[in-house]
């Protein structure tokens, strides 16, 4: 990527130069849903702003954080090659693709590996820290009942840009197999 | 908007259209944190219906104020009392005035020419509530304008109407020497004519005008920056709002902003005031007094507060 392609990336995102991978995730994470549900910052201005040029801002937005992803990624190429430092994005391009059963630690995994903390994914998705340590622990006996377990999982997956729905439907099969295996025990 | 003189003070003025944000408070306190650096401040409350910024400071009302620059012509160096805290002055808005429309163009450019030079390194001046074009040419006449917000939809409504109002002001108050002041509230007036719906086909139609509107308008941009402070925040996902009214401030309008700080709820405020106390006196070690420190020393350096937690 050119180095003007890069400044106005990150001016979109409204970064400065050198963030981090985790910042260029938590700036995209905020914008997207900025742009893309009613607040009190966007409610008072809507009349300001046609539907089109609200879908622009956010194919920009979705653009240039793209975009920064794959720079991230050939940098990480690049630092291979040179020595074997923390292979981040490469493993979680990998993983993604190839997994098919997300249990807690392989989410757990995928997360680390984005250098995430869990603390990043509470506050974005307001879902407590506890419940989302009780998910990659596979804590069934602590999480709360199915609907809102199978709606933390979707928040957590889709804070890791995972597909929501396999990785929901994956880890509450588990889920629904130690409920019957509890209920049959009582 | 940028001082010349070096001498002069640098000025900051602290606005935001909605009343009861907090502006007094956040002011006050500000020019505390710098007077506790060593730096000399003087505080002018230019809210000229309601003026109350002594209130704040645990002072009586001081018994000389603007009115007596303008009535008695009385030197505005004479007017600056003491505010109780050390390296820290304060002078008072109109008290008395039941008109706060009532001062002429000529009286405020002398004003504003007696402001810059004030012996004092940070004059901090307080506006009134409301976006009256005296309130905005007050605001545009400082080295850094400060805008305070709550978490609140009407006060980020009022917020963007202000800061609309001020660019508008502040393209337009350039425009006299270019004899295109006409043209822009013409342009305005005759919006329905030209299928102008709001404030950013407005910049866009004039932008188009001519080559010298588009510089002039272009230059207007990249020289307005508002440093926006959100006040009384009840949790920390509350936070973030200050980056998204700044998002929506460039990305909705172009306008520039920095998100300089956040300031909690804190109880013990209103307590403060009702009892005629300085709050940064009064609890110098609080969380809310290190959050102003830290927004304090954010305007100083012009830079964003840091996002990470």
């Amino acid at each position: 990527m050119s180095s003007e392609d890069y400044s106005k990336h990150l001016e979109t995102l409204e970064l400065e130069p050198g963030a981090s991978l985790s910042e260029v995730r938590k700036a995209y994470q905020h914008l997207k849903a900025l742009y893309s549900r009613e607040s009190i910052v966007t409610v008072p201005i809507e009349d300001e702003i046609s539907p089109e040029a609200k879908k622009q801002i956010l194919r920009q937005i979705e653009e240039a954080y793209k975009a920064l992803l794959i720079s991230f990624e050939e940098e990480e190429y690049k630092g291979k090659n040179e020595m074997s430092s923390q292979p981040a994005m490469k493993i979680y391009e990998q993983t993604s693709v190839e997994h098919t059963t997300f249990t807690g630690q392989a989410l757990r995994k995928i997360r680390e590996g984005l250098n995430i903390d869990l603390q990043d994914i509470a506050l974005s998705t307001r879902v407590q820290t506890q419940y989302l340590k009780d998910i990659e622990l596979e804590n069934f006996e602590t999480l709360p009942p199915e609907t809102y377990t199978r709606g933390f999982v979707i928040s957590y997956a889709e804070y890791l840009s995972l597909d929501s729905k396999k990785v929901a439907d994956d880890y509450m099969s588990r889920y629904a197999a130690w409920k019957d295996e509890h209920e049959k025990k009582k | 908007m940028k001082t010349i003189n070096k001498q002069s003070p640098e000025i900051w003025t602290v606005g935001g259209g909605k009343g009861g944000t907090g502006k007094s408070f956040v002011l006050s306190n500000v020019g505390n944190c710098l007077a506790l650096q060593g730096k000399r401040v003087i505080l002018i409350d230019a809210d000229l219906g309601g003026a109350n910024l002594h209130t704040f400071l645990g002072i009586k009302k001081p018994r000389i104020s603007l009115t007596d620059f303008f009535e008695k012509k009385v030197a505005l160096p004479d007017l600056v009392v003491d505010s109780g805290i050390k390296n820290m002055g304060l002078l008072i808005g109109a008290i008395h005035s039941l008109s706060p429309d009532g001062i002429k163009y000529t009286q405020k450019l002398k004003l504003f020419r007696h402001i810059k030079q004030l012996d004092a390194d940070y004059v901090l001046i307080d506006l009134g509530a409301g976006a009256h074009f005296n309130t905005i040419d007050t605001f545009l006449l400082a080295d850094k304008m400060i805008v305070v917000i709550i978490p609140e939809v009407i006060a980020i409504e009022n917020l963007y109407f202000f800061l609309k109002s001020a660019f508008f002001r502040h393209v337009l108050n350039s425009l006299g020497g270019h004899g295109l002041r006409d043209v822009v509230q013409n342009t305005w007036k005759d919006r329905k004519e030209h299928g102008i719906l709001n404030f950013n086909q407005l910049i866009d139609h004039l932008k188009g005008l001519s080559k010298t509107m588009e510089n002039i308008i272009n230059t207007k941009l990249s020289d307005f920056r508002a440093y926006i402070i959100l006040n009384r925040i009840n949790s920390s996902q509350e936070i973030m709002i200050g980056n998204s009214v700044k998002s929506i401030c460039k990305k909705y309008f172009g306008l520039n902003s920095s998100y300089v700080g956040y300031i909690e709820f804190d109880a013990v405020v209103s307590r403060c005031i009702n009892k005629r106390q300085s709050y940064m006196q009064a609890y110098p070690a609080s969380r809310c007094a290190k959050e102003i420190e830290r927004l304090t020393d954010n305007i100083l350096e012009g830079r964003d507060m840091s996002t990470k937690l």
